[in-house]
């Protein structure tokens, strides 16, 4: 496996409209510094992501949000959590961040980027809200990991 | 007394499964059902487009089995451009046997560590919020580890073959989209990032010896739980051995006596039908010859076990005599519990499969496609992890869909899951004036051993969206549990 230090997970659903966002996210940082950045897709975590953290220290989990955020975007540590396990092969940030830690004694520095969106019907296109507060997520990733 | 739990929010149950449960005057159980109340419409929605968009379209059933409905409709896909299985060239038919084999090992790896350990592990009993893959991890960090990398060897095999883990692309029709590289495929052959395929093989082995230590402890339990007498069917070769990929159908009932004697999957229209109750969405196939009654089968790892003679690999085929011999050598099982014995067997068979292909050079080949002349009607049956799996399509003149019948693994497993329910309220929930956490669980246990593929909800272990109902002999509902999104009950 060709090694990057950053990992980078989108979360969603590409076909239900902002729920596409975290997708888009990673799609929006393709360009960005491709040498360190390893981009993935995901409909949902799955346990077996807590094996692929351990090839990365640092991780941003991207995902749409449903919540009203006031910049459009929220960037927050992510921390190991262990009540999150009661679905199995759907994982939140946290579990996942629990397994690696767990089963392989890893523990990357990890946030959690969560984009406001408005749309969730059947579509591929982003909201206009969901575009715009796209650009002011990938604003903020830039200006916090100094990517720019 | 039980304890009551509060149910927040009960929408996350809707559309999915329900369990009501009957009672008679005295409290005793009645009558049970489970009930599925989701509706995909893929048969109808289908209609229309054109023949070569199916295989990619269909796949969307699922996100956990794609590469089944990928390969079922490949194969009814290759009748309607006039090749048969048999003309299809031998390294695409290898090709697609790898990834299907590939698919089965994942889809049997997340069942068993992902959704039925915690289970074995900690009990039905145990609270909900521990009977999960987070818990596994604490409390068997090893069997965690190997679970993990079990299922993503499974989904490499995908990727390399279809180019990405779920929903990829790689039969098209009369043959493969692309062949595999040496080093794709050495990938698999040397243990590196991933474990190899010999590795795959003795984690296989070390994971049928946990469940025969299992047996030991907990003998009583696996051979009576929600064990009931049902008919078993499978896709055999000529020669009686398994074959996931392709073979001919055979069915016996639960003393193994023949009800279809290995008939082409192209006639199965002409022993089938399918019932369908005013209380599902999910039909209820049966063999015509039996009638809606008795006609009914288990599908999946433990009718395959059942209905075929034997294994064509060394190690799975010792180990499946060794499942009969822990049974009591019957020539038939039908004790529930056993699918996750039978489940284990089959990662083992799958694995040696696998390597066997992944040593054959044909793999590596590039004749892939074959031509044939243009027919309006194909049929594809496969053998999927939750078992019999068909698609059938017709076409018009211009190769537009315009009849599909699709008759997914789990709708023949339908009436075996009702039964599985009837037997844990009858043995577990009559004269009881409540429904509680463990009763509730069991149900779980019993239909979580189907592999049932509802909806990937249906999968959340602790917390499948169950709604139980319990209804008086006047049909007035006592009771109602569903669960919350932490996994607690509200009653």
């Amino acid at each position: 496996m060709a090694r990057c230090d950053f990992l980078i997970i989108g979360i969603g659903n590409a076909g239900r409209g902002d729920d596409g966002l975290g997708w888009a996210f990673a799609d929006r940082l393709a360009h960005l510094a491709p040498d360190r950045l390893q981009l993935e897709y995901r409909y949902q975590l799955v346990p077996e992501d807590a094996e692929l953290l351990t090839h990365f220290s640092r991780v941003l989990f991207a995902d749409a949000s449903q919540a009203s955020l006031p910049d459009g975007f929220a960037l927050e540590l992510c921390l190991p959590d262990t009540d999150a396990g009661l679905y199995t092969h759907q994982q939140t940030p946290g579990a996942i961040l629990f397994l690696s830690s767990e089963l392989y004694g890893h523990r990357p520095q990890a946030h959690l980027l969560t984009i406001q969106g408005c749309e969730w019907g059947f579509d591929t296109q982003l909201s206009a809200l969901a575009r715009q507060n796209l650009e002011r997520a990938f604003a903020g990733f830039q200006n916090f990991y100094g990517m720019p | 007394m039980s304890r009551k739990i509060v149910i927040d929010p009960v929408t996350r149950v809707e559309g999915h499964g329900r369990v009501t449960i009957h009672l008679d005057a005295a409290g005793a159980v009645q009558d049970a059902f489970f009930h599925i109340v989701e509706f995909r419409g893929f048969e109808r929605f289908i209609q229309g487009r054109p023949y070569w968009e199916v295989p990619v379209l269909v796949q969307r059933l699922c996100g956990i089995c794609p590469v089944s409905h990928h390969l079922a409709a490949a194969k009814a896909v290759d009748q309607l451009v006039g090749v048969d299985p048999e003309w299809l060239s031998s390294p695409a038919t290898k090709l697609r046997r790898l990834l299907h084999y590939g698919q089965v090992f994942q889809s049997h790896a997340l069942h068993f560590f992902y959704l039925a350990a915690p289970d074995l592990l900690f009990g039905a009993d145990a609270p909900a919020a521990q009977r999960n893959v987070v818990a596994l991890a604490g409390a068997d960090k090893e069997l965690a580890r190997k679970g993990i990398l079990m299922r993503k060897f499974g989904q490499e095999i995908i990727r390399a073959i279809a180019g990405k883990r779920i929903h990829g692309v790689a039969a098209i029709p009369g043959g493969m989209y692309r062949t595999l590289t040496a080093a794709e495929r050495d990938y698999f052959l040397k243990d590196g990032d991933l474990p190899s395929i010999d590795t795959m093989i003795e984690w296989s082995k070390g994971m049928l010896e946990f469940i025969r230590h299992y047996h030991d402890q907990h003998r009583a339990w696996l051979d009576t739980f929600a064990s009931y007498p049902t008919g078993h069917l499978a896709l055999v070769r000529p020669d009686g051995a398994l074959d996931l990929y392709h073979g001919r159908l055979r069915a016996i009932d639960h003393e193994g006596r023949t009800t279809l004697a290995d008939v082409p999957t192209d006639a199965y229209a002409k022993y089938f039908d399918e019932a369908v109750e005013k209380w599902s969405y999910m039909k209820f196939p049966y063999l015509k010859s039996l009638g809606r009654e008795k006609g009914w089968n288990r599908v999946g790892p433990l009718a395959r076990l059942n209905v075929c003679d034997y294994l064509p690999t060394p190690l799975a085929e010792q180990a499946r005599k060794e499942m009969f011999a822990y049974a009591g050598g019957n020539r038939v099982i039908n004790h529930t519990m056993y699918t996750h014995w039978a489940r284990l067997v089959e990662m083992l068979h799958c694995a040696e499969v696998m390597r066997d292909l992944l040593l054959d050079p044909e793999i590596l080949s590039d004749d892939l496609q074959r031509h044939g002349r243009s027919r309006l009607e194909g049929i594809g049956i496969i053998e999927a992890p939750r078992g019999t799996l068909t698609h059938h399509y017709v076409v018009d003149e211009k190769g537009k869909i315009i009849h599909c019948n699709l008759i997914v693994s789990t709708t023949h497993n339908n009436e075996a899951m009702n039964r599985a329910v009837r037997w844990v309220a009858r043995e577990r929930l009559s004269l009881q004036p409540e429904i509680t956490e463990g009763m509730l669980n069991e149900v779980e246990v019993a239909i979580r051993a189907y592999d049932p593929c509802l909806s990937c909800a249906t999968h959340a272990l602790g917390k499948m969206p169950l709604l139980a109902e319990l209804y008086d002999c006047e049909g007035n509902c006592l009771q109602t549990v569903t669960r919350t999104s932490s996994g607690h009950l509200d009653a």
